[in-house]
């Protein structure tokens, strides 16, 4: 058990830290082209189809942290009303509905996938396969999936209340 | 109708559950659609899918987490405090002054940062030991944090401006020169509100030291970099420089190299900000996507329409429907935070309001202010959590209570937007039509 969290913090973590390089990358390649663009005139090729692809990377990476952690964001104004046990069993039971959920997503994203490979969609410029970035989403939401689930009984077996990271607002 | 009520219904039950708010819209939106669509599950799934990759796709919502980035970043490297000591050296030795530099540093603070929390939580740090050393109540003293704070998503950038804008298909551009005059509004009108306090109850905020005139040019050379950021992506984004998705990562580039130039950078905290803007942008995201879905469902099942045949048949005036509305969202911002609401709300009610001849760059304005005021509305009134997280011996009952006074100002501005539609429409006017 103590080995599977371990390895579920590890995952989360890489996968956040190469969530945090991308939103540098990004930041960097959008300064990148204004520049080139403004001062040296000629812009970054196929810049915008990058941030895509690079927005997509950052959301998505971030999941699986967001998952183990139990970072959602929720309405807590009805705590008072569950005993800890409840909260417990309420909390492993929305962990694992949420990976049932995504590993479902995650099958018909596979699917899109593949249907985007054998029709050769690509990127307009720099011809990227567009489903290589679909089946990366795909990969993460299946992880995410996993760590939910490895939340779930963490949370369920553990005998305090593991960390839980909800909070009532998006920060913004 | 009766459809998209129950899917409301059962929405509310599993968000009152504690079932995380993004979860709830989207499997609420992906039953809801299947049901519509006769249990065609490959079908609702196929939508689901669709959503979530496209959106995280989405070329015009990459300015979102390069806003976040920018917020964090400015927090960071500390130009609160210039902001703080400029408003002060003006402002300071009037009867409560120190909180009207309070209010008028906020409103500097959000023309450079797209968030109310961020605003309110760097704030506080500045504003808060100065306005104890001098014997403001702490009523006052953090309710001017706080009502200050929400000006963060009125005045550009905004980040909700930002969503509003890409739900509605309106021009950013147009939307963020919208915003900048009701903030100034909501800065004068919380001016006026400390006033009020200070007459009322003198001992709750007595003078600062006046500066001289030397003392005040040397703390306004201290904003210099605000104002250069400023200039560079609000003033960029207006005059059509550059895209909103340039102005936010050329904005956040600009932060950084502000914070590396003034050392307040290392590896570790850089790396603490950026993970901490990818994990905030990921939330939203997810709210997003789940609210995406589930308007796929309210719209499949005709709520809008229905929406806009009730009112027609029940003959309202279009300005009763708004005050209808802005009750609705009066009434939301008690449960809802700020991104959950709108993005519940605004897909049902723009084809509404546009139908009924109002302009939606207007109605945008109003609902973020609608938002600032949830910010600060009891029991979830985000601003003042923030507040008391980052106080920790101040209690929310406090703040709340310190806040009235600034809600009501809030709802007088609300009124005032919603009479006048030229306090909004005016700038985007002038610059653009």
């Amino acid at each position: 058990m103590r080995f599977i969290k371990e390895l579920a913090e590890w995952l989360a973590l890489f996968f956040s830290t190469a969530s945090a390089i991308t939103l540098f990358a990004m930041m960097a390649l959008t300064f990148a082209d204004v520049f080139a663009r403004y001062v040296v005139n000629s812009p970054v090729t196929g810049a915008t189809e990058l941030t895509e692809i690079m927005l997509a990377v950052v959301v998505f990476t971030a999941m699986p942290m967001m998952a183990f952690r139990n970072d959602h964001i929720v309405v807590d104004l009805t705590d008072k009303f569950f005993s800890p046990t409840m909260h417990k069993i309420r909390q492993s039971l929305i962990g694992l509905l949420f990976a049932v959920a995504l590993f479902y997503l995650g099958s018909r994203i596979f699917v899109l996938a593949k249907r985007a490979l054998r029709n050769g969609e690509t990127t307009e410029y720099l011809e990227i396969p567009v489903g290589y970035v679909i089946n990366f989403i795909g990969v993460c939401c299946w992880l995410t999936a996993l760590l939910a689930v490895i939340y779930a009984v963490v949370n369920f077996v553990s005998a305090s209340l593991p960390a839980d990271r909800s909070h009532n607002g998006s920060n913004i | 109708m009766t459809v998209s009520l129950i899917g409301f219904a059962i929405l509310l039950v599993l968000i009152f559950l504690r079932v995380p708010i993004a979860f709830a819209m989207g499997l609420v939106g992906f039953f809801g659609f299947a049901w519509l669509g006769d249990w065609n599950w490959n079908a609702a799934m196929s939508m689901a899918s669709r959503r979530l990759i496209d959106t995280a796709q989405e070329y015009g919502l990459s300015v979102i987490p390069l806003f976040i980035l920018m917020g964090n970043l400015v927090s960071r490297a500390g130009l609160s405090k210039e902001l703080y000591a400029a408003s002060y050296s003006f402002l300071g030795h009037f009867k409560g002054g120190l909180s009207m530099a309070t209010v008028v540093a906020c409103g500097g603070f959000s023309a450079i940062c797209g968030s109310s929390l961020a605003t309110a939580a760097t704030m506080a740090k500045v504003a808060l030991p100065p306005m104890r050393q001098y014997g403001y109540s702490d009523e006052l003293a953090t309710a001017s944090i706080a009502a200050g704070g929400t000006l963060g998503i009125l005045i550009p950038p905004s980040v909700i401006l930002v969503i509003y804008g890409l739900l509605t298909e309106q021009s950013i551009r147009e939307l963020f020169a919208a915003g900048f005059l009701p903030g100034l509004l909501g800065i004068i009108l919380y001016l006026c509100t400390v006033s009020y306090i200070v007459w009322r109850r003198p001992d709750a905020g007595p003078r600062g030291d006046r500066s001289s005139n030397a003392q005040r040019l040397l703390a306004l050379r201290g904003v210099w970099g605000t104002l250069l950021l400023f200039m560079l992506v609000i003033g960029g984004i207006y005059f059509g420089v550059f895209t909103p998705t340039e102005a936010a990562g050329v904005g956040a580039a600009g932060a950084f190299f502000i914070a590396l130039l003034r050392k307040s950078l290392t590896l570790k905290s850089l790396f603490h900000i950026l993970t901490d803007s990818a994990k905030t942008s990921t939330s939203l995201f997810t709210v997003l996507i789940g609210a995406l879905i589930f308007s796929n469902f309210v719209n499949r099942a005709g709520l809008p329409d229905a929406l806009l045949q009730i009112v027609t048949g029940m003959s309202l005036s279009p300005m009763m429907v708004i005050v209808m509305i802005l009750l609705i969202y009066i009434v939301l911002g008690c449960v809802f935070e700020s991104l959950s609401m709108l993005l519940l709300t605004v897909p049902v009610f723009f084809p509404l309001v546009q139908s009924l001849g109002f302009d939606l760059i207007w109605f945008g304005i109003v609902v973020v202010v609608v938002t600032e005021i949830s910010l600060i509305t009891p029991p979830v009134g985000l601003n003042v959590f923030v507040l008391s997280g980052v106080l920790k011996d101040v209690r929310t009952t406090t703040i709340f209570k310190g806040v009235t006074p600034f809600w009501c100002a809030d709802i007088v501005r609300l009124a005032l937007i919603v009479a006048l539609p030229a306090i909004s429409l005016w700038l985007p006017q002038v610059l653009y039509h």
